[in-house]
């Protein structure tokens, strides 16, 4: 007997369907068949359907009522669409589009289920058709309330905790090119833990470099986690704010690591090599305390949400800690596009030039492998960062300082990264991210990298709860004065925020900042310098 | 004025005696130590300062430190070039680039300060 049904297909078809029916879809295998349940955001049943995978991406779907497969394809076009009430929460959206096609399946080649009434009856006779852990589906939140099940035990994360046990006094850790720098005549600081240049020559000069001809960064310091398996896209969904079902293969962006009380943990870059197949960059600060939230994630034994304790991960993904394999060098500023084309293969020289903004590609230097990304941190509209094996860096890193001698690069410090950023307004960790005024990714003023269309991330809940009064500004100094790090703001007398950056900006020949104010502050205002009042203003 | 007939701070800052007046400077190690100089601050002339208390500011891209005065005294002339002129401290530290001159009210609190030797053994420690 041939029956009506929906073939739903589409690289999002899985998550679709994930978050839409109450059983398990991901560990359905190719051929397989479930049943399960059709819930509206009140957890009210649409109907029992049947659900067979047809292939990694084609799904066939039968109502157990005939008479429902209209009603089924029109709700499941809605929630593709998106134009339809789902949830309280009318921020989310369902992982979409997909395609929704009416097709006929021969009947007995599916299981079929006798409807019931209500949905707490069913789930008292086939729990397994709901599958509580998932990170979401439609009807869930209303579901806890109409049955009752035991709610799992998990561990809260706490890496503070961690921290302590492990040994206080670490030596600095050092880059592969640490040598090279103290060759070049660098000042070295301790920066998070790590020995870093902090200049070569002086600031302004590396500074200038980055803006007018070229400059190259050791970033060696930063964290490089890989993320690799089937569920590695629905995982970094989860883990981070971002949207990661739009970057295509070669793409990254940029994106936070929320705790599940919706502090931020870390901004990070993802990258997508495939769909199976991710790496994250992180702050070097941050990197210890990331790759072991990543880990308790991934055992399912963690907290995720506050709220709902049985939520975890879909699927666990294989991480890898990647700082053995990989270190980064940055070259940034106008040149440094002419001096990569001069110096990678030849036959990949027309790649580089359609390399687009967060786009990355492999190449090679010398017949050395290097992973070219077109990102960076100084504001630049031109610059690079070159992921590279550590034992080649030394060589990648003088060939490009003597190829590129021409195009007027030279090696860059901290020092140039951190006022190059500033003047960009870029935020960085603990100081316009979380830290002592605990900063928020929207207060920051970064909102469009946190995907609240998204059902579920960890974080979500807890973010969209918390109150927003105050927000990070950019500012220029009326007054000869420099602002620092903790300065108070003056708005009418008042003190409504205070510096979380400072620095002279060369390029502009002024002295800028960074501050963390309240909402209603006006365009002008002063900065409280040793106990005298300067005006500075937005810009 | 010659470097080698200085006397010296922990903090770095030169001092030079004429008579009851005290010039007071930034040693070139320092000047090299903060690299990129961008601001600096005086105190206004006629005001009075204390020894160990600081008398300006001098920053550099990353940082702003202190400049401490050696002996206290009221300010009599400050060096209002050199603070459009950051160049001329790497230049010539020792000279042109004086910051302020103060009126010695205690030349008691000259003895603590380093000479010439004694502060290039500091600087090796």
């Amino acid at each position: 007997m041939l029956r009506n049904s929906l073939k739903i297909s589409g690289e999002r078809a899985e998550t679709f369907l994930q978050q839409v029916i109450t059983s398990k879809v991901s560990s359905l295998k190719s051929g397989g068949v479930l049943s399960s349940l059709l819930l509206d955001k009140d957890a009210c049943l649409l109907d029992i359907i049947t659900l067979k995978r047809e292939g990694e991406d084609n799904f066939l779907m039968v109502c157990s009522n005939p008479k429902k497969t209209k009603l089924a394809k029109s709700w499941l076009e809605e929630l593709s669409n998106g134009y339809v009430i789902f949830d309280e929460d009318i921020l989310v959206k369902i992982n979409g589009p997909v395609v929704i096609e009416e097709t006929q399946v021969v009947a007995s080649s599916l299981v079929r289920r006798e409807r019931k009434d209500i949905t707490k009856t069913i789930y008292k006779n086939h729990p397994e058709l709901f599958s509580l852990s998932k990170p979401y589906f439609i009807g869930q939140k209303r579901l806890r309330e109409i049955i009752s099940f035991s709610k799992p035990e998990k561990k809260i994360y706490n890496f503070k905790n961690l921290r302590l046990s492990a040994s206080k006094k670490e030596k600095l850790k050092r880059t592969p090119l640490y040598r090279e720098h103290l060759k070049r005549g660098a000042r070295m600081i301790s920066f998070a833990g790590w020995e870093m240049p902090i200049f070569y020559s002086n600031i302004i000069r590396e500074h200038q470099a980055v803006r007018s001809a070229a400059a190259l960064f050791d970033i060696g310091h930063m964290g490089i986690i890989e993320i690799k398996g089937k569920g590695a896209t629905n995982f970094l969904n989860i883990i981070t704010t971002n949207y990661v079902w739009c970057l295509k293969n070669g793409e990254s962006f940029y994106a936070f690591i929320l705790s599940p009380d919706g502090e931020v943990m870390d901004d990070v870059m993802v990258y997508r090599r495939n769909k199976k197949d991710y790496f994250l960059v992180c702050n070097s600060i941050n990197q210890e305390k990331i790759r072991h939230w990543l880990n308790s994630v991934n055992s399912k034994q963690y907290l995720i949400d506050e709220n709902y304790p049985e939520k975890e991960i879909e699927e666990k993904v294989i991480l890898r800690n990647l700082k053995e394999q990989k270190t980064i060098l940055a070259l940034q500023g106008p040149n440094s596009l002419s001096i990569l084309k001069n110096i990678i293969a030849k036959d990949d020289v027309r790649r580089l030039k359609k390399l687009q903004k967060r786009e990355f590609m492999e190449t090679s230097i010398s017949g050395k492998e290097v992973m070219v990304a077109y990102t960076g941190y100084t504001g630049e509209k031109i610059g690079f960062e070159l992921f590279v094996s550590p034992a080649e860096s030394i060589f990648i890193w003088n060939s490009i300082l003597k190829e590129g001698k021409e195009l007027g690069v030279i090696p860059a410090g901290l020092g140039a990264r951190d006022s190059t950023r500033i003047e960009a307004g870029f935020p960085l960790y603990g100081h316009e991210l979380a830290g002592k005024f605990n900063i928020s990714p929207i207060e920051a003023g970064l909102g469009f990298y946190v995907k609240f269309h998204k059902p579920y991330f960890i974080g979500r809940e807890a973010l969209l709860r918390k109150k927003i009064s105050n927000k990070i500004i950019l500012f220029e100094m009326l007054e000869k004065a420099i602002p620092r790090e903790g300065y108070p703001v003056i708005f009418q007398g008042k003190k409504i925020g205070e510096v979380t950056s400072g620095t002279f900006s060369p390029s502009a020949n002024k002295y800028i900042g960074l501050a963390y104010v309240a909402l209603d502050i006006g365009k002008e205002f002063e900065i409280e310098i040793r106990g005298k009042n300067y005006k500075a203003k937005i810009i | 004025m010659k470097k080698e007939n200085l006397n010296y701070t922990k903090t770095h800052e030169w001092v030079g005696i004429k008579g009851e007046i005290a010039t007071i400077g930034l040693s070139d190690f320092a000047v090299k130590e903060l690299s990129d100089i961008v601001f600096i601050e005086f105190p206004e002339v006629g005001k009075k300062i204390k020894l160990g208390s600081p008398f300006g500011t001098i920053e550099s891209v990353k940082a702003a430190f202190d400049l401490n005065t050696p002996i206290s005294g009221e300010v009599m002339e400050i060096n209002q070039t050199l603070s459009d002129n950051f160049d001329l401290l790497k230049d010539d530290p020792y000279e042109k680039s004086w910051m302020v001159k103060i009126k010695i009210e205690n030349s008691d609190e000259l003895k603590n300060l380093m000479d010439f030797e004694q502060y290039q053994e500091f600087l090796k420690k």
